[in-house]
């Protein structure tokens, strides 16, 4: 992109906002991986924020739930949001690959990181994506996707489907997408 | 990494186990026949689907059903089974008869903390159910046709943020009472109302977006200081009528004689009011707080009442968003009053403009007027992006692009896309021009779409 010297000249530039910019914080995960990050990025996370607020941070912030693996993706997305000048709409583009590129593993990975760091952007994202892998999809199909296994016998399974007939009809054919 | 502990995630049955609100959540995303076909993945997903909050029986819940179904015993049978809150209840299926079984869903809906509730009423002669108006947790209200007849004791939507309705049957008196029994509004839609409502009072303290389509004589808001962003559009219609050139022809029409789509006018914004042929101060005026104008050429010609001059007395400071529908760039009075309009708003970001269905004749004058303007500064210090669609590349938009590319200092974007019906050869010289044009901004970009 060739987008440069944005910072219009006589801007008023919030002193705060230009110390969370340049001061960074440590983030450790829970198998003992080290990441820092700009404060600016990492306060996009309402837990981490209180965290910073109520000054328990201590410099390193412990995140004994998120493994390392997870945490990388986590900043990857904290840091594109917290970019100057990333606009609205490249926000969304690059959310929209973010999570389609992720498996499902991963994706419970991020949803439940994501649920823990208070990310609310993220947390949509990956919900909607989750969401998307069930959407008109054979009861078939979802369980083998979301390795859920049945525990009802066959007689039980056709009572329910005779229960509500009107939503069996007309699904996907169970195809990997 | 751990890689047994990553390739048993794999494995695992782990969506079964997440949180009850993420679960939730997820299940938002689904339609409704989907949510319900969870109930068979496994005992632990019996039940999940039950409490979903939010019920959508759409067009696409239709669209999914088998044939043979009937929408209502289904409605009937979720409702049945549904336990706990209905945050959100849509039903808007296209030519379905909701009536009498309306009456039983309200009824059971009115203790279920509704928040948002949203209806398209097949029977234009069916009042809403009363039970609507018992609602106490609602905060959005969306209605498509139908009658509001309030109940005597109807004690208000204290709640209610946002209020759309479409093409509803309300009478004046019932509009009224409606709005000042809902203190909290905030938003307002009100698309082609029914039943002769046109002079519209609001008294809504909070109101801060307003978007209105159809006829009226008159909108008065009577206490509207946090109004910030507002959209009138006298029409649906492209074409705004040749009577409508000058404002005295305008604003001789008299109420209720004519089959004109906007008449007179008493626009009171706070403190600001304006009395009618009274004062010839502008109404243009009483817009200042506005952060966000949406209009049409026909309210143009309307906010053109009584003249319009070359500036507002009192600048649009708050303005950052101008979008303009179906300009008749032919009519000098919507050229006038949408270049006062630019003029008055030193602080303009973005700027849309739609132009009306080209028309030949009598484009001198505003040429003209156009070009000697020129000559004068326009302070957009500020404006960035500017889209304008429906071009076609006569005069008036072609000096008005000038104009606008002279003035724009800092104009990073100016996207045009043309008019269907404007030949290639036509195209190709209107490019040529355009890019001819000076620029004040070194950024400025023009970015020319084919139809």
């Amino acid at each position: 992109m060739a987008r440069k010297n944005r910072n219009p000249v006589g801007k008023n530039v919030d002193p705060e906002a230009q110390k969370k910019k340049t001061r960074t914080l440590t983030l450790k995960s829970s198998d003992g991986q080290e990441f820092s990050i700009s404060e600016s990025a990492a306060v996009l996370s309402i837990a981490i924020e209180n965290m910073v607020e109520d000054d328990c941070a201590g410099g390193v912030i412990p995140l004994p739930l998120v493994d390392g693996g997870t945490l990388a993706r986590v900043i990857t997305y904290l840091n594109k949001h917290a970019e100057d000048g990333a606009s609205d709409e490249e926000k969304r583009k690059f959310d929209e690959e973010f999570v389609s590129g992720m498996e499902m593993g991963v994706l419970f990975d991020v949803v439940l990181a994501a649920n823990y760091l208070d990310i609310r952007g993220l947390l949509r994202e990956v919900r909607r994506r989750i969401a998307d892998r069930m959407k008109n999809k054979s009861v078939e199909w979802v369980r083998k996707t979301f390795h859920i296994e049945s525990d009802f016998t066959p007689e039980e399974e056709e009572q329910m489907k005779k229960e509500f007939a009107w939503a069996w009809e007309g699904v996907d054919s169970d195809v990997d997408d | 990494m751990d890689r047994t502990r990553i390739k048993s995630c794999v494995l695992n049955d782990r969506i079964t186990n997440l949180p009850c609100d993420i679960i939730d959540n997820i299940l938002k995303y689904l339609p409704l026949r989907d949510v319900v076909r969870t109930s068979i993945l496994s005992r632990g997903w019996r039940y999940k689907w039950v409490t979903i909050p939010y019920l959508v029986f759409d067009e696409n819940f239709q669209e999914s059903l088998p044939e043979k179904c009937n929408i209502e015993s289904i409605i009937y049978q979720i409702l049945l089974v549904h336990k706990g809150p209905i945050i959100k209840f849509t039903l808007m299926v296209p030519d379905f008869e909701i009536y009498p079984a309306i009456d039983h869903w309200l009824h059971f809906l009115s203790n279920h903390h509704v928040e948002e509730f949203a209806l398209w009423s097949s029977d234009m002669d069916q009042p809403m159910p009363y039970h609507l108006f018992n609602f106490d947790h609602l905060r959005h209200l969306y209605l498509i046709d139908g009658e509001i007849k309030l109940p005597p004791a109807f004690k208000g939507f204290s709640g209610l943020l946002r209020l759309e309705l479409q093409n509803v049957y309300l009478a004046p008196w019932e509009f009224k009472k409606l709005i000042s029994k809902c203190p909290s509004l905030e938003y307002m839609d009100l698309d082609d109302l029914d039943g002769d409502t046109r002079d519209l009072e609001i008294d809504a303290p909070n109101l801060k977006s307003f978007s209105f389509i159809g006829r009226f004589n008159s909108i008065c808001f009577k206490n509207a200081s946090h109004l910030v962003k507002m959209s009138i559009r006298t029409s649906y219609e492209l074409e705004i009528p040749d009577e409508f050139e000058t404002s005295q022809e305008f604003a001789t029409f008299e109420p209720y004689e004519s089959d004109r789509n906007m008449i007179e006018v008493l626009v009171k914004l706070s403190s600001l009011t304006f009395e009618p042929y009274e004062s010839d101060r502008n109404m243009i005026e009483v817009l200042v707080k506005l952060s966000s104008l949406e209009s049409d050429g026909g309210f143009l010609q309307f906010l053109a009442t009584g003249g319009v001059p070359q500036k507002l007395l009192t600048n649009l400071n708050h303005l950052t968003i101008l979008s303009l529908f179906h300009i008749g760039f032919e009519s000098i009075v919507e050229v006038k009053c949408a270049l006062c309009l630019i003029r008055s708003s030193p602080n303009l970001q973005r700027l849309k403009i739609t132009s009306g269905t080209p028309r030949k004749e009598r484009n001198v004058k505003t040429t003209r007027f156009l070009t000697a303007q020129q000559t004068c500064q326009i302070p957009l210090h500020r404006l960035k992006n500017v889209k304008i669609q429906r071009f076609s590349g006569a005069e008036p938009e072609m000096e008005f692009l000038k104009l606008l590319l002279l003035a724009a200092t800092v104009l990073g974007k100016l996207e045009i896309s043309c008019y269907h019906d404007v030949a290639r050869e036509a195209r190709y010289c209107m490019v040529r021009r355009l890019v001819s044009f000076r620029r004040a901004s070194p950024e400025a970009e023009i970015i020319f779409q084919e139809p």
